[in-house]
């Protein structure tokens, strides 16, 4: 029961290892079934533990609404008033399930651009819509929802379309602020405390995160991370989680040109930079995204511009997974900060 | 008659001394201009007292040479192809953009991408290559199978319906996996990314296909003359077609493999070096070879120094030269102009 | 199965049986049964559209909701999402099969369409340019065609400047030839806008390009609509000057034609449907090229037949590669003008092959 609840990762056998000792003490600790806040907590210290740092997994959470119905009135984002029922079961969610799902809230159907591998136990029986962009109504009708969750930048006129087969709720997509997010999920269900909890497990990573690199000597370092994309670029500000958890939230320098660089909007999205000046952008740490892998790309490793950094010299590039932090939500949170921390530490391994 | 023969020789000893000059031109001012300026004489240093520790030798040998070096194999490949295809399917207007090679490539290029997302440098360049390979083939059955009765506008829509359906293809895949950021950088062509172990792999590709060109330039030449004339000579019209066809093959594949997709090259060059130099295969693919290289390191040159320090994709830039050249051809084309 | 055989054969006769009938009126009378089968066809397709999609229902229901007797879902279900889809998908069709009649009557040359001669390429990339650059939201319906309609127009201005020589007779291949190329210019064009793009208008232009039936609000539809019947209307009004031309620019002037008139008014009717095709339905390349063609072996080259037999077939094609893209699994998310490409390239192939 308890293992379910982790997140895991495909092949992690390790990790199962662990989790199944940390269950044990789970069990022994609460004696069998305690409330869902108590076992997120003790799950949490374990993960703590296992990776040496204060971060761990999001605490679990269970549907404490009530089932019978119950309709109340409700003023989204945009300002619409939408009555519907709060305790539904019937939800499907068209953009942002990661937050909802972290509620313990059970979908019909979720956003079918993003497959939650690691995260299966969150999602239970949800089923990915196929049809993602556009999306279609008539896939959505089939479901029979009574309520639609939807990105906060679709149309007026898309939301009275879909507003003929339930009621319609737009969530904060573009806020990366998380009490902002979570709190207003936690209104649409009348779940504030459970809302709260979810805001308190962010504050409290990042905090953990930020003393971890303080520790490490690394928070007043400049930072640059490369990727490759048919050419060696730095990923903009703008749509790169790891971007914000780095520069914003934990407070990581970049050197001038690395930042004009990656909030100059008006040209192209992950311009080339040629080999020969690629020195010129590195900062004291170096992180490499890799496209979906944890991998350097080989067209990377032999370019003469990337040999010539110092950091590969001294081999200590970090490296992650780019694809990981394409989203935001609170489930992600914990595999989005281990995998920076971890790469953070091999980028310092010659701080000292 | 031979008359004229003579005069087109001395003009190719011209045309080619100037080509190989200006060749010598575009290497000193691509050693020298880029993302930074380079002095002449660090250049000079980089190649006869190399230090492995300075940066700017290492850029000049190991990051603008190899690069350069990379455009005149591209260029000289997709001009040769080019002139050959044009003789051997008697449609002046072929070219391995038009006639929908490239989108092979890409194709191949997407598949990898989609399906082999891990996939290293020779996986990456076999399926491309595959993918040119493929639609080369598809032409020349095309234009083999019509017996030389389709005529030039024929051969290029069949091309242009080759490429859209290859690019349909390609985009429902991009569509299908989100690929899009990353598509629209490896359909635009570039060769910064090259290093020494591209060439070492293009290289004997490159000096097979463009040796044998040669070698079967005159069989070429008689071949043109009509089929009739050339069996009338004794000339193995099979085997020269055979021949031509894969070293159009690949010759259209070194260029994919190192640079992407890039049109109108092999529409241009060997036009501009009839011109030049008359129809003697013996004289144009040489000429080809060199104005081809040329072509494509001067605007390699140009896209390192619109905004140095960043890439533009070079085959975007060729393609909006040569579009107004592909419509001015088509002008020109009077269905006599070549071949009768 | 010898039955089936049997009854497949007796179609094939029906449609592509040589035009025995002697007397104009019994050749009139196979040339309306044919057009007749042909819309018969394509309502079964239509009703196969209908029946399937995301949330089931039963034929019966079907044919219920659609005689105005549905229950709430099932009204939404046909009347919202799937009639609009269909309807828009005939609609294309229909424009972008008589244009391409239009189109290779006037030039003489069946390989000329809005695809080959470059104009739906123009009326695309001027939308897209449009909707990417200047305004991210479609408010104004009627913007649209009338915007694709300038794109089609210069373009196909350009290419008859191009393709042209003073003096000369026009030459249909070397207009298409330009068309060809203008074609790529503007994919060049594209391809720089593409740069500048964020990846939601990239999948949006990537989407357009291909062909995606993506206008499907009945207030789009209902402009399409009135815009085709208007210039449809022109078309066949005129469908015997079409036929005098056909024959020969010199025969046409012989038969008191005005050429120079009739030739641009012509051309700019059959613009007009493709741009408004174009902008609703998105660019579906080869479909007004196939159409018209696979039309002419089952009436004849006749304008007043081929025109309306045209327009049917292009639809037939366009709702059939609709509902796979709709109902299959492995294909959702695929926009439709891909299939048509995949079904409409062999052919084409083929008859470049063929001609030769």
């Amino acid at each position: 029961m308890m293992m379910e609840k982790r997140n895991m990762r495909k092949g992690k056998t390790l990790l199962a290892l662990v989790l199944a000792v940390a269950m044990l003490f789970g069990m022994a600790g609460c004696g069998g079934e305690g409330s869902g806040q108590t076992d997120g907590q003790n799950g949490a210290e374990q993960e703590g533990i296992r990776t040496g740092t204060g971060l761990y997994a999001v605490p679990v959470i269970k549907d404490s609404r009530p089932e019978e119905p119950k309709e109340v009135t409700f003023t989204t984002l945009n300002g619409d008033e939408v009555t519907y029922n709060q305790n539904t079961r019937r939800i499907v969610c068209v953009f942002g399930s990661q937050d909802v799902v972290a509620f313990g809230i059970p979908l019909l159907a979720y956003e079918g651009s993003t497959e939650p591998v690691g995260y299966e136990s969150f999602y239970g029986d949800a089923e990915a819509l196929m049809n993602t962009s556009p999306f279609s109504p008539e896939e959505i009708l089939s479901y029979e929802p009574e309520l639609i969750l939807v990105n906060e930048r679709m149309s007026a006129s898309q939301i009275e379309r879909l507003s003929k087969i339930a009621p319609v709720i737009p969530l904060y997509t573009d806020s990366t602020d998380f009490a902002q997010r979570l709190s207003y999920i936690g209104e649409i269900f009348g779940m504030q405390e459970e809302a709260q909890e979810l805001i308190t497990y962010e504050e409290t990573l990042r905090e953990n995160m930020v003393k971890e690199l303080k520790d490490l000597g690394l928070s007043d370092r400049t930072l640059t991370i490369f990727t490759y994309l048919g050419n060696i670029s730095i990923p903009p500000m703008r749509g790169w989680f790891m971007n914000t958890i780095l520069y914003e939230y934990v407070g990581m320098k970049r050197t001038d040109k690395v930042k004009e660089f990656m909030e100059d909007e008006s040209g192209v999205a992950y311009e080339a930079i040629s080999s020969e000046k690629l020195k010129e952008y590195e900062g004291d740490l170096v992180l490499f995204a890799g496209d979906g892998v944890k991998t350097i790309s080989t067209y990377v490793t032999e370019n003469v511009g990337w040999k010539s950094l110092d950091a590969v010299k001294e081999d200590r590039v970090g490296v992650i997974d780019m694809s990981v932090y394409a989203q935001k939500g609170v489930i992600l949170l914990y595999e989005q900060y281990a995998q920076l921390l971890e790469a953070l530490k091999a980028a310092g391994k010659i701080a000292s | 008659m031979s008359k004229e023969k003579a005069n087109n020789q001395t003009r190719f000893l011209v045309f080619i001394t100037i080509g190989l000059v200006l060749v010598a031109v575009a290497f000193f001012l691509t050693m020298c201009f880029g993302a930074t300026r380079i002095s002449a004489g660090e250049v000079f240093d980089a190649f006869f007292r190399f230090d492995s520790s300075n940066f700017t030798h290492v850029t000049v040998r190991d990051i603008r040479l190899p690069r350069f070096l990379a455009d005149l194999i591209v260029g000289a490949s997709l001009s040769v192809a080019g002139a050959i295809m044009q003789g051997t399917t008697k449609n002046p207007m072929a070219d391995s953009g038009i006639m929908g090679i490239s989108s092979g490539a890409t194709l191949g290029v997407v598949i990898v991408l989609a399906f082999f997302p891990g996939a290293g440098r020779f996986l990456k360049m076999g399926i491309s290559a595959a993918g040119a390979g493929f639609v080369t083939l598809l032409i020349y059955l095309i234009a083999y199978a019509g017996k030389g009765r389709i005529t030039p506008e024929r051969m290029v829509l069949s091309g242009m319906a080759i490429s859209t359906l290859l690019s349909s293809i390609t985009t429902a895949i991009i569509l299908k996996n989100g690929l899009m950021t990353q598509m629209v950088r490896y359909t635009s062509g570039s060769s910064a990314n090259t290093i020494w172990k591209d060439l070492a792999i293009a290289v004997p590709f490159f000096a097979a296909g463009i040796v044998t060109s040669i070698v079967i330039a005159r069989s070429l030449t008689v071949m043109n003359l009509g089929e009739d004339v050339s069996k009338g000579l004794g000339a193995n019209t099979t085997l020269i077609k055979t021949l031509s066809t894969i070293i159009v093959l690949i010759l259209s594949a070194v260029a994919v493999i190192i640079i992407g997709p890039v049109g109108y090259i092999g529409l241009m060059i060997p036009y501009i070096s009839r011109y030049m130099v008359g129809t003697d295969y013996r004289l144009v693919l040489p000429t080809c070879a060199v104005y081809g290289a040329l072509f494509v390191s001067i605007v390699d040159l140009a896209a390192k120094n619109v905004k140095p320090g960043m890439e533009y994709p070079i085959g975007l830039l060729i393609t909006m030269i040569g579009v107004p050249f592909f419509v001015y051809v088509s002008r020109r084309q009077e269905g006599d102009q070549f071949y009768g | 199965m010898d039955r089936i055989g049997r009854i497949v054969a007796r179609a094939g006769r029906f449609f592509l049986g040589s035009r025995r009938e002697q007397t104009p009126a019994a050749r009139h009378k196979a040339r309306v049964m044919r057009i007749v089968a042909l819309a018969i066809l394509l309502l079964v397709v239509f009703l196969v559209g209908c029946c399937l999609g995301p949330y089931a229902l039963q034929i019966g229901d079907v044919v219920k909701t659609l005689l105005g007797q549905g229950t709430y879902k099932s009204n939404m279900v046909i009347f919202d999402f799937r009639l609009p889809r269909l309807c828009l998908a005939i609609l294309v069709g229909f424009g972008m099969g008589a244009s391409g009649v239009i189109m290779q009557g006037l030039l003489h040359n069946d390989l000329a369409s809005p695809g080959t001669l470059g104009v739906a390429d123009g009326s695309s990339l001027f939308v897209t340019l449009y909707v990417a650059l200047v305004s991210k939201q479609i408010d104004e319906p009627m913007l649209l065609p009338v915007l694709a309609l300038i794109g089609g127009l210069i373009s196909a201005g350009i290419i008859y400047l191009l393709g042209t020589k003073k003096g000369k007779p026009i030459s249909s291949t070397k207009l298409i030839m330009t068309g060809v190329a203008m074609g790529a210019c503007y994919g060049a064009v594209a391809t720089f806008a593409m740069y500048v793009l964020d990846e939601s208008q990239l999948e949006f232009i990537q989407r357009w390009q291909a062909g995606e039936l993506w206008g499907t609000e009945w207030q789009y539809i209902r402009v399409l609509f009135i815009w085709l019947v208007v210039f449809g209307f022109f078309a066949v009004r005129n469908a015997r000057i079409l036929n005098a031309i056909n024959l020969g620019y010199d025969i046409a002037t012989g038969l008191g034609v005005n050429v120079k008139l009739a030739f641009s008014g012509l051309a700019f009717l059959a613009v007009g449907m493709s741009s408004a095709s174009v902008a609703f339905g998105g660019n579906f390349f080869f479909l007004g090229l196939i159409g018209p063609h696979i039309a002419r072996r089952i009436v004849g080259s006749d304008t007043r037949y081929l025109l309306p037999a045209a327009g049917v077939t292009s639809s037939v094609i366009i709702v059939a590669a609709n509902i796979l893209v709709e109902n299959v699994e492995w294909f959702i998310n695929i926009p439709t003008g891909i299939f048509v490409s995949i079904l409409a390239v062999p052919y084409f192939l083929y008859l470049l092959m063929r001609a030769a």
